[in-house]
């Protein structure tokens, strides 16, 4: 595919991506018209603001989590992508080798015992942090360099079963029901009560990670060619792992903080991306954040809508999205093995 | 003048013994065969000449321990073609070619048009360049091969090492490689089964056996069917036809 194609079809996602986050406005437990969001919206930017009960549906709630869907969408797909270059593993996903998991934990411990008031008000995300990259060191550790991307699989859901069940062991032993229920949602993943303080935090974890694949772009095409190809070119891929590890921790820690565990994006993103445009990190960053923003998008909405007035939670949805399209990738990829 | 040299390298695993006091040394600007029967340690010989592992003062690239030479420095010299491993990326043939020029590559840059064009120039010699544009899931296993050796000949190095190169490959692809390597130049060190090529196309020969070097020489002169016999098991023949030397078995 020449550049001129790549520009095309890139731009095309961006103005669906503006597109969707628009149309999404409207939808939710009270229906709003796309054009009366584009009212209110052009009222907006014309520095006024109107005081319907509309209004404050679109500004302080719809449209904070919808940009929040789409940054965290980016993220996840971004630190999926990550994972399985290093790992050289199509089936690598901060869900699947329980990193987010170890997240989790982290911070359903911080709550508990109430160590994130000691870091307040980072608490929550400093503990998700210490148990994303807790995770993510034994994964690397345990699996080392074997080249059985199945083995790295089961090893990653071994670990997501057991911080998992750290998870329900922190909960079930708490005694306030508050606090049960606020542990509760970062196991299944949501966006309700996302506010606006929530999107710089998200904006600039997303933004760092830009720069990271963007500066790192050719390391990082050396390493999905073969790791030992990579030495032999005279790069430490040693150090790219362990920045690897570094980066996606943090952005995993902060997503989970906020919006609890969501599965399977991060899997699936990176293979569409790599379909609709091409294998180089050059490409793929734009692709797969493109695509994952505009999918969890429109995840949101049917979650919003699918029962309304009540919400699934995302992460519910997603892994009844999701988890059939990884056995999909399982039973293609390896299908002789 | 040696462009590399091995002293007293051994190495066990598991208190087995692979390599075992080798010596060897491999001329500058010479095509080098190291041949053996399987599990006679060429392959590991190899691991420590491209720095895979550490040969703790056992080898000297242009008289320097290779230890001490940073992998970013080694690189620019020295290209190596692995053994076959399994690889998931999809990349563009062009892409993977112009990998190679990743060592002269600056810091965050992309790469610059004179590295595509020495990419390009790369394709042309191992007669790929018509394969360009296509995604390496499309491709054969010997046509794979071809993309990284053209990509180890983009990275212009002193020395190539090549871990049985010709596997993968067809008889005119073998034939094409060998005349390609001998055109390049440059010193190359190559871990051949074929010994017909070795003979034909090869300055030198390092003849491996149970972890030594058993001999080293002149490719012509080492290449006996006596010898042959005593590493292989087998009885060989070696003929001339129109000016050729071939060895059969």
């Amino acid at each position: 595919m020449n550049k001129k194609n790549l520009y095309l079809r890139a731009s095309t996602l961006t103005i669906i991506l503006f597109a969707s986050m628009i149309i999404a406005v409207g939808f939710g437990s009270i229906e709003i018209e796309t054009s009366a969001v584009i009212n209110e919206v052009a009222t907006f930017l014309q520095g006024n603001k109107t005081d319907s009960p509309n209004s404050m549906i679109i500004f302080d709630i719809r449209i904070p989590r919808i940009l929040f869907a789409a940054i965290s969408g980016a993220i996840l797909s971004l630190t999926g992508m990550l994972m399985q270059t290093v790992s050289q593993n199509y089936l690598a996903d901060p869900y699947i080798l329980g990193v987010s998991s170890g997240a989790g934990m982290g911070a359903v411990f911080c709550i508990i015992t109430g160590v994130a008031q000691i870091f307040a008000p980072y608490g929550v995300y400093v503990g998700a942090f210490l148990g994303a990259a807790l995770a993510t060191v034994i994964v690397v550790r345990i699996a080392g360099t074997s080249n059985s991307p199945i083995k790295l699989v089961l090893i990653g859901m071994g670990i997501s079963a057991l911080f998992s069940a750290f998870t329900m062991l922190e909960i079930y032993g708490s005694k306030n029901e508050a606090q049960v229920r606020s542990a509760m949602f970062w196991l299944m993943g949501s966006f309700s009560g996302i506010q606006w303080t929530m999107i710089p935090i998200a904006f600039t974890v997303l933004f760092a990670l830009i720069i990271f694949i963007w500066l790192f772009r050719h390391e990082l095409d050396l390493i999905l060619l073969g790791r030992e190809e990579a030495q032999h070119l005279g790069l430490s891929t040693t150090r790219m792992q362990q920045a690897v590890v570094l980066i996606s921790s943090m952005a995993i820690a902060i997503t989970v903080s906020i919006a609890g565990i969501i599965g399977f994006i991060g899997l699936v993103i990176p293979h569409i991306a790599r379909f609709i445009g091409e294998s180089r990190h050059a490409v793929m960053l734009w692709f797969t954040s493109l695509i994952g923003a505009v999918v969890m998008v429109w995840a949101d909405v049917i979650a919003r809508s699918l029962f309304k007035p009540e919400e699934v939670p995302i992460g519910i949805l997603t892994a009844c999205l999701g988890a059939p399209i990884f056995m999909q990738i399982i039973n293609r990829q390896y299908k002789d093995s | 003048m040696n462009i590399i040299e091995v002293k007293n390298l051994s190495w066990a695993i598991d208190g087995k013994k692979i390599l075992d006091n080798v010596n060897a040394t491999f001329a500058e600007g010479k095509i080098t065969a190291i041949i053996g029967a399987n599990g006679s340690g060429k392959s590991t010989l190899m691991s420590f000449l491209s720095k895979t592992r550490r040969s703790s003062n056992a080898v000297y690239f242009k008289g320097q321990d290779v230890d001490k030479i940073s992998a970013e420095r080694y690189a620019l010299e020295v290209s190596v073609l692995p053994q076959r491993q399994k690889m998931i990326a999809d990349f563009r043939v062009k892409d993977v070619v112009t990998m190679g020029r990743f060592p002269y590559k600056k810091k965050f840059r992309d790469y610059t048009d004179e590295d595509r064009r020495i990419a390009r120039k790369a394709m042309e010699s191992v007669g790929i360049i018509d394969m360009a544009e296509r995604k390496l899931s499309q491709m054969s296993g010997g046509e794979i091969q071809r993309v990284l050796i053209a990509k180890a000949l983009a990275q212009e190095p002193e020395l190539i090492l090549m871990d049985e190169p010709t596997n993968h490959l067809d008889v005119k692809y073998k034939l094409a490689l060998m005349k390609t390597l001998q055109a390049y130049g440059k010193t190359v060190i190559i871990v051949l089964h074929d010994l017909s090529l070795a003979i034909q196309y090869c300055d030198e020969v390092v003849v491996m056996v149970a972890g030594r070097v058993l001999t080293q020489g002149n490719a012509t002169e080492v290449m006996q069917p006596d010898l042959l016999k005593e590493i292989f098991g087998v009885p060989f023949v070696k003929f001339e036809r129109e000016g050729r030397t071939y060895i059969g078995y």
